[in-house]
């Protein structure tokens, strides 16, 4: 049955009048901008008459939001047809399917596969091995301070670095589709020598090969040859011009240069593009090629109608006055190429005139006051939500943390403190649960004969119902069996039969029964290849398409480890998933997710997670952490910086300043050392300021931030605090006194 | 059975009268032909005058299965073969009217004919190294073994189509609209085939390629091999005219004038075999060498629904096409009575889709009573945990199943796996790098293949106890007593048997053929009651396949390599996955019993119709695509592709589309009943996609009110 479409606000419908054409929509935090352009697209499939093959196509640019909008979309459509007039993708599924759609036209096989960052990081540091070994001095006089060249520490630190600053140099030239052999050229052509290009050329080169050898390709790949393949065969863009007549982009903020190339070539010049954003809440900018600007000039491109959604019923007047607050600030920002930069810019965010979440006495809290050190802050926080929690059992709360290794110490202290907590860190949940998952399957299969390992593979396999009486009588007796043969494959003695007929099962035989076939099921199949075992497992293990699609990111994993090394063992691989499991090593499937994480469903429990994983979410009480001036800088000359490494001659960013050499190789122009890292600098403070407006925006209806002195105690508040802290009443804090 | 009177029309047609017949698939064509064969048999003609002549083995099973009548007279055989078994054999006999087109070092040294696998082999031994060395294909990104199956792919194209193999590079080059640097791969491809096939000249090596072309472009212009071949064989029947390739229908055209029967028999919309070379327009060319044309139209195996369905997806997929189909209402409605889907409530996720369509199956074979043999479940690609998933759904039904598949690697075949596994434990002086040695998963798996009914647990308590660096050690040497009765006597008692084997043959310290090893531990051990290949269909094939390849592998290197062990040197092959059980399948009679799994085009050449088809995975993009290889081109290295002209997007589009209309044709015409499509939102490996194929069905049911459109309403296909 199809629903009656819902009544949008005035601003909503606005959008909702569009007919065709170019428009640009620039939304506030909470103004409901997917809702909106999910009932843009059911609206559009309903009233075009799309030709056969036709589809609205949906673009955003992460998972989580994918699933959103695709339940959405059914939602307002209702089960009609087999589902083949509209499409949600993400900007990598997208580029996917566009590259698995004719892999020949760049140089792929059928079957290529995709690697993810980490795997892709060890073969830049396989090569980055080899240059070392060969010059073993290499960049100690350029990039490395003296008095730490002959100091162990400092010279892995430096090594450790320059896997970094070749993998983002790598990345960068494809992102400018330069290929190693044309650096080659420019690098013999450039009049002196450029040290940090030299080396990422020529692992670039290897790493290339090592692609190639592989039959892979990585994340960047991915765009680079979607684009590659539309710009190649004009009859195929035609094609899939035809095929999604319209295309309507979320979040298209975070775009990078080739993602808004690639819907750019895909639209053509007079095709249907609808882009809504909020420019204010880019925060990927940082060593990729994406920019708020980028939004924003569309906004303002001849012929785009430009819409604003500003209006959000998230949060609490106290709140959005906060958030707006910054906006002002940003304005006026001390540091002149930051202001010159507007990391923040209108519309500033209105409440609904039906209303917002009423404010509440203890709404806001800015103690600037209160200088702690990173661990004080912790046990403070951790006390508070003690005081506060059992008070507020219903209400939903967030603790955003800068960085997963401060999500991780801060963790320690909120279990400490006995707090129910939901950690999202690191890897989703979901890639941990299915690894854990297979992990224990698989480890039953690895250790057929031990009890132990199939009672865990029990438990997971009934994951969902662990409160069940049965279940817990189940994995009670299967820890015990004594021959676990007797139970899985009877010849002369049925443990399972033993057991009922003395009545020591009451209520565990039929799960037992169950299991039993099941698990014989998975015995059968550990004489498949290891892919095909994984994802005969994950068939019945998992339901859903998330889950499905990182298990069979995982199962690829295994597949090539095996083909890179044939010796490898069942032992070696159960062994990966278990790191895996334990996020030893982080994991990206491309999996679609459609399983997003929902606050709602944890109200009464803490959840940790950064606020980069916090965008798109909201609580009812956030706190946000560690507002300094070194993981907020704002550009200041006693600021210090992530990216600037402790022994490097003259606090140079090296990460800037090789993406600074590969900009004069592709761009021409001429390269100073440190201007890059000058740059990276003002870059940095515009998107931590941002990252510090999504984080504000999180909340409904309180808000805590607080700040710590760092390791070595010298740091102060983050310049935008002391604004936002005055603005709330909060009393200043000055070094060398309390308040 | 009845035979229709074109039929015996065709069937009884007077000697001296060569015949061209065409039709559909479904109208009976082969039939006619193998009754044709038995005709000529049971009127006097002698067997060793008649050539039956196929694309492919499986497609003379038809034939196969007259000439082996036991009623039919003894003596002289049919010879039932393909162009590639023929010059195989003429170039065996007639080599030295042509050998200055062998080798010029070694003049009058008998060629050697290689094997799949030693053609893989050598290209590895061979081209490896060089690739390497020179950083060939550096733009592509494709695994070894698939760059070399390609590369042999290119030699075997120019010979079938009968262009000069030095020209493969420019014919791919200039097709290529890609990025100009990418094209120097297919200068890269013409290196290394010519250095292969220099490298086979230089040593008096045939492969496939070089046999056809030495065949069809020399020897063939010899009169005494000529006429010896057209004097001995006065009688042809070609079946799958439109599966071979012009090299064959060149052959035919010169040959069928000069015979005193001919029966060509071609499909129409058929020519599946495109990628390896097939050309359905050449074959039509043949028409002119016959004195006469046959239509064959009336099809023998669809329902009028089915006929409905067939019009109306034939509409839906064509660019001028009218919602519907194009079909009336009542036409559709008929239509729609053929065609069976997953429901909504079940197409979410793949398991749900196959746990739908074994409830379908079995109950097809429980309550309407359905021989499960006519009815195939079929998936554009047919992978291991797709085919296993299934079997066990449709096990737990109580539904038999069989499997017919394609090549693939050797080392990811279980029963191949196995052996190989026994055959290193049996060859110590192999001295295996650690790498290729088998650990203690080996055995637990190799165990559970090769012991019937062992279990997981069990395996891998005898692989505990029983594995020692040293080998196998005796089960009888077990002294402890909970061990000895875990692992049961039963097992233990077999297991010993199989190791007695094996310490004999160590101990006898023969260094015999690993082919011929592995034959005796299958014939004396493993086929042997209480053994895994007993009763194993699949694996006893595997396991077939493997002794040819061994064999194969061996009688191709003996003489060209002598420095190695090739028992040594083919077990690391399979480990590196570099050999591909490439056999295709010996059925036997009318094959198994039980409801057939197969990927579709598998099935579409088994020359075969049932009464219900079940398509899994309808979104695959595989339904309509062809394989992409980046170093060849089945269609720019036809015979039909005109000199000059660039493969574009209308090329890819048109091809596609013909692609998909032909199988969907072709597998509708062998389905008596109904045909139901297997829906899920999001595949096997959690993608979700949408297929040319559902964008078509929903095309012709759009117009349908959700009544007409519900699959639990819809009856049954009439008869």
């Amino acid at each position: 049955m199809t629903k009656p479409w819902p009544q949008p606000r005035a601003s909503q419908a606005r959008i909702l009048e569009y007919a065709g054409g170019r428009m640009g929509v620039a939304a506030v935090p909470g103004s409901g901008k997917t809702w909106t352009l999910s009932l843009l697209a059911a609206k559009l499939v309903r009233e075009t008459r799309l030709e056969r093959g036709q589809q609205v196509l949906v673009v955003t640019l992460v998972n989580a939001a994918r699933g959103k909008f695709e339940q959405q979309v059914r939602e307002f459509l209702g089960e009609e047809s087999l589902g083949t007039l509209y499409r949600v993708r993400t900007l990598h599924g997208l580029a996917r399917d566009i590259v698995a759609e004719r892999p020949g036209l760049v140089g792929l096989a059928d079957d290529f596969t995709i690697i993810d960052e980490p795997e892709s990081m060890d073969i830049v540091g396989d090569a980055l091995q080899a240059w070392f070994s060969a010059r073993p001095d290499f960049g100690l006089e350029e990039y490395v301070a003296p008095d730490h060249r002959d100091k162990d520490y400092s010279l892995r630190k430096w090594r450790e670095e320059a896997q970094k600053i070749a993998g983002d140099f790598i990345k960068r030239a494809k992102d400018f589709r330069v290929e190693p052999v044309s650096l080659r050229k420019a690098l013999a052509a450039y009049p002196r020598l450029l040290p940090l290009a030299e080396m990422c050329t020529q692992v670039y080169e290897a790493y290339e090969r090592g692609l190639r050898y592989r039959g892979a390709v990585d994340f960047q790949d991915l765009i680079r040859l979607a684009l590659q393949a539309l710009e190649e065969d004009a009859g195929f863009l035609e094609r899939l011009r035809h095929r999604w007549p319209v295309i309507l982009e979320d979040e298209a903020q975070d775009s990078s240069r080739l993602q808004e190339e690639i819907l750019r070539v895909l639209v053509g010049q007079s095709g249907n593009w609808v882009r809504v954003g909020d420019p204010n809440q880019a925060i990927y900018e940082s060593f990729t090629t994406a920019s708020p600007q980028f939004l924003r000039s569309f906004l303002r491109e001849p012929g785009v109608v430009a819409r604003e959604l500003p209006e959000s019923g998230r949060s609490a007047p106290a709140v959005i006055a906060l958030a707006n607050r910054l906006i002002g600030w940003s304005a006026d920002h001390p540091h002149p190429r930051v202001r010159a930069r507007q990391p923040l810019a209108p519309p500033e965010i209105c409440p609904l005139p039906e209303g917002n979440p009423p404010d509440t006495p203890s709404g806001i809290s800015i103690p600037i006051g209160l200088k702690m050190t990173g661990d004080e802050e912790r046990r403070y926080i951790a006390r508070l939500l003690s005081e506060w929690l059992p008070e507020h059992r219903d209400w939903t709360v967030a603790v955003l943390v800068p960085t997963n290794p401060a999500g991780a110490e801060m963790s320690r202290v909120l279990r400490e403190f006995n707090l129910p907590l939901i950690e999202m860190l690191r890897t989703t949940t979901s890639t941990r649960r299915v690894a854990g998952t297979l992990y224990r399957v698989m480890n039953s299969l690895a250790h057929a004969a031990e009890s132990g390992a199939l009672s865990g593979a029990f438990r997971v396999w009934l994951r969902d119902e662990r409160d069940d009486p049965a279940v817990g009588e189940a994995v009670a007796r299967l820890k015990k069996i004594p021959r676990i043969e007797e139970y899985l494959a009877p010849r002369d003695r049925d443990w399972l039969l033993e057991e009922e007929s003395r009545g020591g099962l009451p209520v565990a035989a039929d799960l037992l029964r169950e299991f039993r076939e099941v698990v014989r099921r998975w015995q059968r199949a550990t004489l498949l290849p290891v892919d095909q075992l994984v994802l005969t497992l994950a068939g019945g293990l998992f339901t859903a398409p998330a889950e499905i699609a990182t298990a069979s990111s995982i199962a690829g994993h295994l597949r090539s480890m095996v083909a890179a090394a044939p010796e490898t063992g069942f032992d070696d691989l159960v062994a990966e998933l278990k790191a895996i499991a334990e996020s030893k090593r982080k994991f990206v499937g491309l999996g679609e997710d459609d399983d997003q994480f929902d606050p709602s469903r944890y109200p009464g429990q803490v959840v940790l997670m950064t606020n980069h994983g916090a965008k798109g979410l909201e609580w009812d009480r956030v706190f946000l952490m560690s507002v300094n001036n070194y993981d907020f800088p704002s550009a200041d000359a006693h600021d210090s910086y992530q990216g600037e490494s402790f022994f490097a001659r003259e606090r140079l960013n090296l990460r800037a300043e090789g993406l600074a050499q590969l900009r004069v190789l592709v761009e021409g122009g001429t390269y100073r050392i440190g201007e890059a890292t000058a740059e990276a600098r003002v870059e940095y403070a515009s998107e931590r300021l941002r990252l510090l407006y999504v984080g504000i925006t999180r909340a409904r209806r309180e808000l805590v931030i607080t700040w710590n002195t760092g390791k070595r105690g010298d740091l102060v508040p983050a310049r935008p605090l002391h604004a936002l802290a005055a603005a709330v009443g909060g009393r200043e804090w000055r070094e060398g006194g309390d308040s | 059975m009845n035979l229709s009177a074109e039929q015996q029309s065709i069937i009884e047609s007077p000697t001296g009268v060569r015949t061209f017949l065409r039709g559909e698939a479904g109208t009976g064509k082969t039939t006619a032909g193998a009754g044709r064969l038995r005709h000529l048999l049971e009127t006097g003609v002698s067997a060793h005058s008649i050539l039956v002549l196929v694309a492919q083995r499986r497609l003379a099973d038809p034939y196969l299965e007259v000439a082996r009548d036991p009623a039919g007279r003894a003596g002289a055989e049919v010879t039932i073969t393909t162009l590639g078994g023929l010059a195989r054999r003429m170039v065996g006999l007639y080599w030295p009217l042509i050998t200055n087109r062998l080798s010029r070092s070694f003049p009058n040294r008998r060629p050697r004919f290689l094997s799949l696998e030693m053609v893989q082999y050598l290209m590895f031994r061979i081209l490896g190294p060089e690739i390497d060395a020179k950083d060939y294909f550096n733009s592509v990104t494709i695994d070894r073994a698939r760059l070399y199956g390609q590369i042999a792919d290119n030699l075997n194209k120019a010979a079938v189509v009968g262009f000069p193999a030095e020209s493969i590079g420019a014919r791919l080059t200039a097709a290529f609209a890609g990025e100009e640097e990418r094209r120097h791969i297919f200068e890269d491809a013409q290196t290394c085939a010519s250095l292969f096939r220099e490298y086979c000249r230089r040593y008096n090596l045939l492969d496939f390629s070089l046999q056809v072309e030495l065949f069809c472009q020399h020897l063939w212009k010899f009169a005494s091999p000529r006429e010896a071949l057209i004097g001995r064989y006065r009688h042809l029947i070609v079946d799958n005219l439109e599966e071979d390739t012009p090299a064959t229908h060149r052959l035919l055209s010169e040959w069928v004038p000069s015979s005193q029967s001919a029966l060509l028999i071609c499909d129409e919309e058929a020519g599946y075999r495109k990628f390896l070379g097939a050309d359905d327009i050449s074959a039509l060319g043949l028409r002119e060498a016959c004195d006469r044309e046959v239509v064959f139209g009336r099809t023998r195996v669809m329902t009028r629904s089915m006929r409905a369905l067939l019009a109306g997806v034939v509409g839906a997929m064509s660019d001028e096409a009218a919602e519907g189909g194009g079909l009336e209402r009542s036409e559709r409605l008929r239509a729609r009575r053929a065609i069976g889907h997953t429901p909504a409530a079940r197409s979410r996720f793949h398991t749900q889709m196959l746990d739908w369509v074994a409830d379908e199956v079995a109950g097809l074979v429980e309550r309407k009573r359905v021989r499960p043999e006519r009815i195939v479940v079929l998936a554009p690609i047919l992978g291991d945990s797709l085919r296993h998933s299934l079997v066990s759904r449709l096990e737990q039904r109580g539904v038999e199943t069989w499997t017919l598949r394609p090549s693939r690697a050797l080392r990811e075949e279980p029963a191949a796996q196995s052996l190989m596994t026994l055959a290193k434990l049996a060859h110590p002086d192999w001295r295996l790098e650690a790498r290729h040695r088998p650990g203690r998963t080996d055995v637990e798996r190799m165990l559970m293949c090769v012991l019937e009914g062992l279990d997981l647990t069990r395996a891998s308590l005898m692989a505990e106890v029983l594995y020692r660096r040293e080998g196998l050690q005796p089960f009888t040497r077990v002294t402890n007593g909970e061990m000895r009765e875990r692992i049961t006597e039963v097992f233990g008692e077999r297991y010993d048997r199989l190791r007695a084997w094996l310490e004999a043959f160590r101990r006898a310290g023969e260094a015999e053929p690993l082919d011929i090893f592995l034959r005796r531990l299958f014939g004396e051990v493993l086929s042997q009651a209480g053994f895994g290949f007993h009763q194993d269909f699949d694996a006893a094939r595997v396991a077939s396949n493997l002794i040819d390849s061994a064999r194969s592998f061996r009688q191709s290197a003996e003489g060209i390599e002598s420095r190695f062990d090739l028992g040594n040197e083919y077990a690391r092959m399979v480990d590196e996955g570099i050999l591909a059980d490439q056999y295709e399948p010996r059925r036997q009679g009318a094959g198994p019993r039980g409801v057939l799994i197969a990927p579709a085009y598998t099935f579409l050449l088994s020359n075969r119709a049932v009464d219900y088809q079940f398509w899994l995975n309808i979104d695959s993009p595989s339904w309509n695509r062809r394989l992409y290889q980046p170093l060849t081109q089945p269609y720019v290295l036809s015979a039909q592709w005109r000199a000059g002209d660039v493969w574009t997007e209308a090329h890819e589009r048109e091809s596609s589309r013909e692609m998909l209309a032909r199988v969907v044709a072709g597998l509708l015409r062998r389905c008596r009943r109904k045909v139901y499509l297997g829906l899920s939102r999001y595949d096997e490996r959690g993608y979700e996609q949408i297929g040319e194929l559902r964008v078509i069905f929903d095309y012709l049911l759009r117009d349908l009110s959700p009544e007409e459109r519900k699959v639990e309403a819809s009856p049954e296909a009439e008869s």
